[in-house]
């Protein structure tokens, strides 16, 4: 007030100009472009590095193409057993999510029984699941069934426990409301519990299906008899040196793992996108 | 530390002191009564003490006082959401509305699917409590909303589809737990207009838990401070302001020494020593 010299001008800042739909489309979808031709050159960089008799670690775009996906038989290949992984994990989950919410729904309605299963869900957690695979093969032998398992253990842990936490976060005020109404228990989870608890549930979900997929191909790696999946195909294809095809299943895994995490993904958004905004 | 008031007589122009436990001489008239009520905690916490009050038919009263005062335990106890340990309530509990601090929508459920509720949950058939749920929305100001979700309502408009969800259930008593508190005071003051309007028209027995004196005093016909810990009933105060009551009263002297007097009351019932 006194002293007019301390007074600053501050000047105005206009809005920037709002970016065209192209530019904006540039800048949602350039990123990743980028990212991925430099993960390219660096990939190529480090294959022109290589000495000569290790160069087939890394086969060139050229070799993927003419010696994996530019051959019928092999995308043949490899569609079939993608179906025969795709099943296994499917399988798995079957199992594990319909179990992992029934025990879910049990620990919410009884403190008692979360205070008895809580700790070994995550003992079963923490087990080393490949450590017990061979117990598991000397129990249950080669077949289907025993993979069917071991995707159930990659998959179960989060299922109880995101159903779990999303039934405990359902708003005291609505049991209130359902307690008002002399709602049943059964009432109160399924038109208040399940839907509050639903987001909580499918990122659990989400979580589960991209181990379904790890867990089926992790499976084959140790049961090569029979008409395998894509992990089997791996193998294969390092024994008979063919490390295209090896690529080639490295890629297919990858896709099929990343699919089902987006079916899952998908059919999230489709059931809450509304009241959620997206998951 | 008491502050010079102008008003040192227990009568205002608008508001008189009451002896407490006022009881109606007509039994058939009676919607809730407290009789000798206690509460205490599992923990030890004595929530109530040995409250006694009547309540009678179409009356609307308020209950004012300091935070944990138990005001919000005796609404629970007289829904039924929590039991008393001595004492006894008497109230009719199948047709009871109850509005909470938080509108509590479901946020899966669009307006008029959120207005059905309780109905649902009673057992109503679909295609009354469609009928009834649109009837109540209108009632509440909320007609054309039916399918919008809550996120994309306004907090006053939430609170009316709480208001409307629990109309529904055309309620013989209705408790409110501090239902405007979260709101902004213009939004207020209208829903306070509103459910004047809905209690002129409904006659539903009002039982309105509140932190404001002006709100309590434009709704009500009877005011009860109650004293903390352990809640207690402190004073009785009955409105004497003319109904119906319109918005511009709240700037009238009668209004003012009215909530004046209330205001002198409740300053009794805060702890002396250290203010806040």
């Amino acid at each position: 007030m006194t002293n007019a010299s301390t007074l600053r001008a501050h000047r105005p800042v206009p809005n920037p100009v709002p970016p065209s739909p192209a530019m904006r489309f540039a800048q949602s979808v350039l990123p990743p472009v980028v990212l991925a031709v430099a993960l390219l050159a660096l990939y190529a960089w480090v294959r022109s590095g290589l000495p000569e008799h290790r160069i087939f670690l890394m086969p060139s775009g050229v070799d993927l193409w003419d010696k994996a996906f530019s051959r019928p038989e092999v995308l043949a290949e490899l569609a079939q057993r993608a179906l025969v992984t795709l099943s296994i994990a499917a399988a798995g989950l079957a199992c594990s999510i319909p179990i992992g919410v029934l025990l879910g729904m049990l620990m919410f309605r009884l403190v008692m029984m979360e205070r008895a299963i809580f700790p070994y869900l995550v003992a079963l957690q923490s087990i080393p699941i490949l450590a017990i695979i061979p117990l598991i093969q000397a129990a249950l032998g080669f077949g289907f069934l025993p993979k069917v398992l071991i995707v159930a253990m990659f998959t179960f842990f989060s299922i109880p426990t995101t159903l779990l936490l999303g039934l405990k976060s359902l708003d005291r005020g609505v049991i209130d409301l359902f307690r008002l109404a002399n709602a049943s228990w059964a009432v109160t989870l399924w038109k208040a519990g399940f839907p509050s608890a639903a987001p909580s549930l499918f990122a659990g979900l989400r979580i589960s299906a991209g181990l379904a997929v790890i867990g089926a191909i992790v499976s084959e790696l140790f049961f090569l008899a029979g008409a395998g999946g894509l992990g089997q195909m791996l193998i294969n294809a390092k024994i008979e040196f063919k490390y295209e095809e090896m690529y080639a299943a490295l890629i297919a895994s990858s896709v099929l793992s990343i699919s089902v995490y987006l079916f899952f993904q998908f059919v999230g958004n489709l059931l809450f996108a509304e009241w959620h905004g997206r998951v | 530390m008491s502050a010079p008031s102008q008003i040192d007589r227990a009568v205002a122009r608008g508001v008189a002191k009451v002896a407490p436990d006022a009881t109606t001489d007509d039994a058939r008239d009676v919607a809730v009564v407290f009789d000798g009520l206690s509460m205490t905690y599992p923990d030890g916490t004595e929530a109530l003490r040995d409250i006694s009050l009547t309540i009678r038919k179409g009356e609307f009263v308020s209950f004012i006082g300091p935070s944990g005062c138990g005001k919000s335990t005796l609404a629970r106890i007289a829904s039924g959401l929590l039991t008393h340990t001595d004492g006894t309530v008497r109230i009719d509990r199948d047709h009871l509305g109850f509005v909470f601090q938080e509108a509590t929508l479901l946020p899966w459920r669009k307006t008029l699917q959120n207005v059905e509720l309780m109905m649902e949950l009673r057992g109503v058939p679909a295609a009354t409590r469609r009928r009834k749920a649109l009837e109540q929305m209108e009632a509440v100001g909320l007609k054309g909303f039916e399918d919008r979700f809550p996120r994309a309502l306004s907090g006053g408009m939430r609170m009316r589809a709480s208001l409307a969800r629990s109309l529904s259930l055309e309620p013989s008593v209705f408790l409110f737990d501090e239902p405007f508190g979260a709101l902004d005071e213009i939004t207020r003051e209208k829903l306070i207009e509103d459910l004047a309007a809905l209690h002129r028209e409904k006659r539903f027995t009002g039982f309105f838990i509140t932190h404001s004196i002006p709100e309590a005093v434009y709704l009500s016909d009877r005011v009860i401070v109650m004293s903390a810990r352990p809640g207690r009933i402190h004073s009785e105060f009955r409105v004497t302001l003319p109904s119906p009551r319109t918005g511009d009263m709240r700037f009238g002297a009668d209004f003012t020494e009215g909530c004046a007097l209330v205001s002198q009351s409740l300053q009794e019932t805060m702890p002396a020593g250290k203010g806040l």
